[in-house]
C-alpha cells in the first residue's frame, strides 16, 4: 500500500527556504493576515498548472516554470498586503514569470521542439475518455493561438479559470470596457472555432 | 461574471463551455505532480541555503565575499557534495531494498520443506540459487515475474473484454435483449471499469433496438460529454441522437 508523503511543517518550509524576517521595511499595515507558504502552494498549485499550461508552456518545462512562480511566491509572501485577493497577486506572479519564460524560449528558440514527442497522460481512464481529453486539449491549444496575446490572457483568466471581471481588470491594469472588448473578441474567435470544428466533424462523419 | 460585465459581452456556446471543463480537467494536475513539484522546491531550496553556508565556513569570507568567483566555487562544492551524499544514499536504499524484499512464493516454496508428493508427481527439479546470496541476475528476474495480484488483473481484465465482445456479436447476431443482459452483467461485475464508456454504448445501442427510446436516452446521458468521442458518432446515429 503506498504512502501519502506527510506535508512539512511551516518552520520546515521556512527553514529550508531560507525566510528572513521582514526588517528592511519594519511593521506595516496588513489589510490580511499573511497565509502560510504550504497552504498557498497547496491552494493554488492547480491554478499555476493550468494557468501556464494554458499559456503555452510545454510539458517538458512545466515542472521549472511552477517552481519559478512558487520561489517567487516564498520570496515575497510576506510583503503581501491583502489589498486584492491572494489569488489576484498570485496570478499577478504568475503572468510576470510567464511572461519572462516565453520570452527567453522565443529568443532560443533553435530548431524543432521535441514537445510533440510527450504523450498525454491517461491515469485511470478508458481509451475513450483519454481520447476525449487530448482532443478536447489539442483543440482548446489551437484556438488559443489563433486569438492575439490580449485576448488570449484575458481568455484564460476569466473563462478558463474563471477569475471575476473585477480582479481580472485590476490584475491587467484595464478597465472594464477594454476587458470587456477584449473578451467578446476572445470569445468570438473561440467560438467560430468550435462551431468550425463541429461542421468539420459532422462532415467527417458523414462522408 | 456575464452579469458583472453586462450585457454586451458575446456569450460562449454551451458545447465551447463543454469543451472548456473537458480541457481544464485534462489540464489540473494530479497529486503526484503537485508533491513531486514541492520536492524539488525543497530540494532547489536546500541547495541555494547550503551555498551561503558553505562560503561562510571557509573562513575567508569576509576578505572574499565581494568575489563572484568564490561564490561560485562554494555553490559549486555544494551542489557536488549534495549530489555526491544523495548518490550514496540512494545506493545504500536500493541494496537494503534488494536484501530485504520478501521472496517470491515460487522460490519460497522450493525452498521450504514440501510435504510428501505421490510418486508419479516427482519429477528432478534444478534447484534455484541460494536465498542467502541474492545476485543482481535474480534480483532482476524476481522483479520481471508477474505478481499475483497483477495476474489476476489480467485475467480480470481479459474476462471484461471477453464479456463485451460477446455483447457486440449479440447485438451484430440480432440478440439486443442478450446484449443488454450482457452489459447490465458487466455494470454490476465491473462498475469502475476503465471501458464504461463502450459499455455505456453498447447499452444505448441495445436499448435503442428494443425500442426502448426513453430508457437509451436516460443512458446516454452519462455519456453527454465525450462530445469528440470516436463513440459520439455511433450514438449520433443512434435513436438517441440529434
Amino acid at each position: 500500500m503506498a504512502t501519502v508523503p506527510t506535508p512539512p511543517l511551516q518552520e520546515d518550509v521556512d527553514s529550508v527556504l531560507g525566510a528572513e524576517p521582514d526588517s528592511e521595511t519594519g511593521p506595516r499595515l496588513r489589510l490580511a493576515p499573511v497565509p502560510e507558504f504550504r497552504a498557498v502552494y497547496e491552494t493554488y498549485f492547480p491554478f499555476v498548472w493550468r494557468y501556464a499550461a494554458n499559456r503555452g508552456v510545454p510539458p517538458m518545462a512545466i515542472d521549472d516554470v511552477v517552481q519559478e512562480v512558487f520561489v517567487v511566491v516564498h520570496h515575497r509572501l510576506k510583503s503581501f498586503e491583502g489589498r486584492s485577493s491572494l489569488r489576484t497577486w498570485l496570478a499577478g506572479v504568475c503572468r510576470n514569470v510567464l511572461r519572462d519564460y516565453l520570452r527567453k524560449r522565443s529568443n532560443q528558440k533553435t530548431g524543432d521542439s521535441l514537445d510533440d514527442n510527450v504523450e498525454f497522460r491517461a491515469d485511470g481512464m478508458g481509451p475513450a475518455e483519454a481520447l476525449e481529453r487530448k482532443n478536447a486539449v489539442e483543440l482548446v491549444d489551437g484556438l488559443l493561438d489563433q486569438m492575439t496575446e490580449l485576448q488570449r490572457e484575458v481568455f484564460i483568466l476569466c473563462d478558463i479559470e474563471q477569475l471575476s471581471a473585477v480582479e481580472v481588470a485590476s490584475m491587467l491594469g484595464v478597465n472594464e470596457n477594454t476587458l470587456r472588448t477584449r473578451l467578446r473578441a476572445a470569445r468570438q474567435v473561440f467560438n467560430a472555432g468550435v462551431t468550425r470544428h463541429r461542421a468539420r466533424r459532422a462532415w467527417g462523419e458523414r462522408g | 461574471m456575464l452579469g458583472e460585465l453586462g450585457g454586451n459581452v458575446v456569450e460562449l456556446h454551451p458545447e465551447s463551455r463543454k469543451l472548456l471543463e473537458v480541457a481544464r480537467d485534462a489540464r489540473t494536475p494530479t497529486a503526484a505532480d503537485r508533491e513531486r513539484v514541492f520536492a524539488s522546491l525543497m530540494a532547489s531550496a536546500a541547495v541555494t541555503s547550503v551555498a551561503p553556508a558553505a562560503a561562510a565556513k571557509t573562513g575567508l569570507a569576509g576578505k572574499f565575499a565581494s568575489s563572484a568567483l568564490w561564490l561560485k566555487a562554494a555553490a559549486s562544492v555544494a551542489v557536488l557534495s549534495a549530489a555526491s551524499v544523495s548518490t550514496f544514499v540512494y545506493v545504500q536504499h536500493r541494496a537494503r531494498s534488494v536484501a530485504q524484499r520478501p521472496l517470491a512464493p515460487a522460490s519460497i516454496a522450493a525452498i521450504a520443506p514440501a510435504a510428501p508428493a505421490p510418486a508419479e508427481s516427482i519429477a528432478p527439479v534444478a534447484l534455484p540459487p541460494a536465498a542467502s546470496e541474492p545476485s543482481a541476475t535474480s534480483a532482476r528476474e524476481e522483479r520481471a515475474q508477474p505478481t499475483p495480484h497483477h495476474a489476476v488483473h489480467v485475467e480480470e481484465k481479459s474476462l471484461e473484454l471477453g464479456m463485451l465482445h460477446q455483447a457486440r456479436e449479440a447485438r451484430r447476431s440480432g440478440q439486443p435483449q442478450r446484449t443488454l443482459e450482457l452489459t447490465n452483467e458487466l455494470a454490476e461485475k465491473y462498475p469502475r471499469s476503465k471501458r464504461w464508456a463502450e459499455r455505456e454504448t453498447l447499452r444505448v445501442l441495445a436499448l435503442c433496438d428494443l425500442g426502448r427510446v426513453d430508457a437509451a436516452r436516460r443512458s446516454a446521458a452519462s455519456l453527454q460529454y465525450l462530445w469528440s468521442s470516436p463513440l459520439r458518432a455511433t450514438l449520433n446515429a443512434s435513436c438517441v441522437g440529434k
